[in-house]
């Protein structure tokens, strides 16, 4: 794992710096294009295409390392459990714990003292997953 | 200088020059694309789908470690479980011979239950003081690890014999069903995570409509891992059945619907089977819906039992579909699904009301994957 974490970093930092020799390439291209261009009188389009290709490479790059990984599922979703006093109605949800189940008895209930169960356990939906379902036909 | 005068400024030999490139560019770019175009694309493709396998490897390798720490977490012999984990990996179900289909549903079942048992035992073997509960749990969470290995192995089979032999047609195959793929990889993953944890999934929404109509009353197990409640309701008597929780498992809610209504010598008015059903597309999930017939997925064999037992006697069947995604069946049951347990339930009252009379019998199951419920 550590090994793995440790090529990622060396990757992101070869593509840190080859991204810096681009953009600095690009600029100075682009220096020598407007020089060019104001001692001759003319534009060489071909150095302009390059350097600005290489730009839109490097933003391009630069955008790819800004996005967030995929997600795999393995993620622990934010799960929660409902507690409920069957005697009172009382209600409260808090984090799932490990070894919760459905009806299963719970803590005491604050109010009345009587023995509570485990009502509901649900995780919460991301927005990303609401996004991606809603629509408007 | 403006830009106007300086392309007035550029001499005819230089404009000559960029045009001929230019040809020369797109001729080049033409009879390549005529005469390479489909290799290009094929290696473009072969691309995308090795950057998916290479995916597939990761999340197949990271359920295998999951699964592989968690026996070694709840094991106290301190045994390393990783070569038993590899070999149930790799372990394949060989379904029965459809040659002749006289007696499938007899020996589908038996081949069922000899696989189950072969998991259970496998898991009782790596951590022989475990209860019942983390037995199914185990057992549910190897399967998913087998399921991501099995997806991983076939798709690699698929991308490398499309790369050995160059088909197009292999690889736009492979390529165009890759994302169904991917997206079932995940579900996968996610029902490792809730079987690990023992929360409740998707699956299990049948269970709980179940577990909180039979909560209080006298149960007892009438088949294997499958519990039945006698439960007053509507002033009718529901026998109401589930599987037994809250470990992972479904029960065999088919033969116990068969041995109450022989039991009964068919003197039950209705059956009303609640499940889980794939919503389509643009559907909202946990939206409940009403059907004719036996809602029970799997293999077919307890769908089989009860239509045979239901024809038999001559019993009217209702389903109680509560519509998922594909990916919510076996993840950790979101919000919406459970939500909708109240719908469900005031549903199967209208039901009871409108097509039974008070003193009447009916038989209610909740089906599914019990994991994370009681009853």
């Amino acid at each position: 794992m550590s090994k793995s974490s440790g090529d990622l970093r060396r990757t992101q930092i070869y593509f840190v710096l080859m991204i810096i020799v681009l953009v600095l390439l690009s600029f100075i291209t682009l220096l020598q294009v407007f020089r060019t261009y104001e001692k001759k009188g003319y534009v060489d389009y071909l150095s302009l295409a390059l350097s600005i290709s290489a730009l839109t490479l490097s933003a391009y790059l630069i955008l790819q390392m800004r996005m967030k990984p995929q997600k795999t599922g393995f993620e622990p979703p934010e799960v929660f459990t409902i507690i409920r006093c069957p005697k009172c109605g009382f209600e409260a949800t808090r984090k799932f714990k490990e070894g919760d189940y459905i009806l299963k008895e719970a803590e005491q209930c604050p109010k009345c003292k009587e023995p509570t169960f485990i009502y509901m356990i649900f995780r919460k939906t991301d927005e990303e997953e609401k996004k991606r379902e809603r629509h408007d036909l | 200088m403006d830009i106007q005068s300086t392309f007035a400024s550029q001499t005819p030999f230089q404009d000559n020059i960029v045009a001929v490139i230019l040809q020369v560019l797109w001729l080049a770019f033409f009879a390549l694309y005529m005469f390479y175009g489909q290799k290009i694309q094929v290696k473009i493709m072969l691309k995308e789908i090795e950057a998916s396998l290479f995916r597939l490897k990761m999340m197949r390798n990271r359920g295998r470690e999951i699964t592989i720490s968690t026996i070694k977490s709840i094991s106290k012999n301190g045994d390393d479980p990783t070569e038993r984990i590899d070999r149930l990996l790799e372990h394949v179900y060989i379904p029965p011979v459809n040659l002749d289909p006289s007696g499938i549903i007899r020996r589908l079942e038996h081949l069922i239950n000899v696989r189950d048992f072969k998991f259970k035992e496998e898991v009782k073997m790596m951590i022989p003081d475990a209860d019942d509960a983390q037995i199914n749990n185990l057992t549910n969470m190897i399967e998913a690890a087998t399921a991501l290995n099995q997806i991983y192995k076939t798709v690699r089979h698929y991308f490398l014999i499309g790369k050995k032999t160059s088909s197009f047609y292999i690889i736009l195959q492979l390529q165009m069903i890759l994302p169904q793929i991917m997206m079932e990889t995940k579900a996968y993953a996610r029902a490792l995570v809730a079987f690990k944890n023992g929360q409740p999934i998707g699956d299990g929404i049948g269970p709980l409509i179940a577990a909180r109509l039979m909560r209080g009353s006298e149960l007892y197990e009438i088949a294997d891992d499958t519990v039945i409640g006698r439960v007053p309701m509507e002033g009718r008597v529901a026998y109401v059945l589930k599987a037994k929780g809250p470990g992972g498992n479904v029960g065999k809610p088919g033969e116990a619907i068969r041995q109450l209504l022989e039991e009964k010598e068919g003197e039950i008015s209705r059956i009303i089977i609640i499940d889980a059903a794939q919503k389509f597309e643009g559907e909202k999930p946990g939206e409940v819906i009403e059907g004719t017939g036996v809602a029970i997925g799997g293999p077919g064999v307890d769908k089989y039992k009860v239509e045979e037992v239901a024809t038999k006697y001559k019993i009217p069947l209702s389903a109680i579909l509560i519509k998922e995604g594909i990916g919510d069946v076996v993840s950790t049951m979101r919000k919406e699904i459970a939500d909708s347990v109240n719908d469900a339930i005031d549903r199967i009252k209208r039901i009871i009301r409108e097509t039974t009379k008070e003193g009447d019998s009916i038989i209610i199951a909740g089906i599914g994957n019990t994991i994370g419920i009681a009853q």
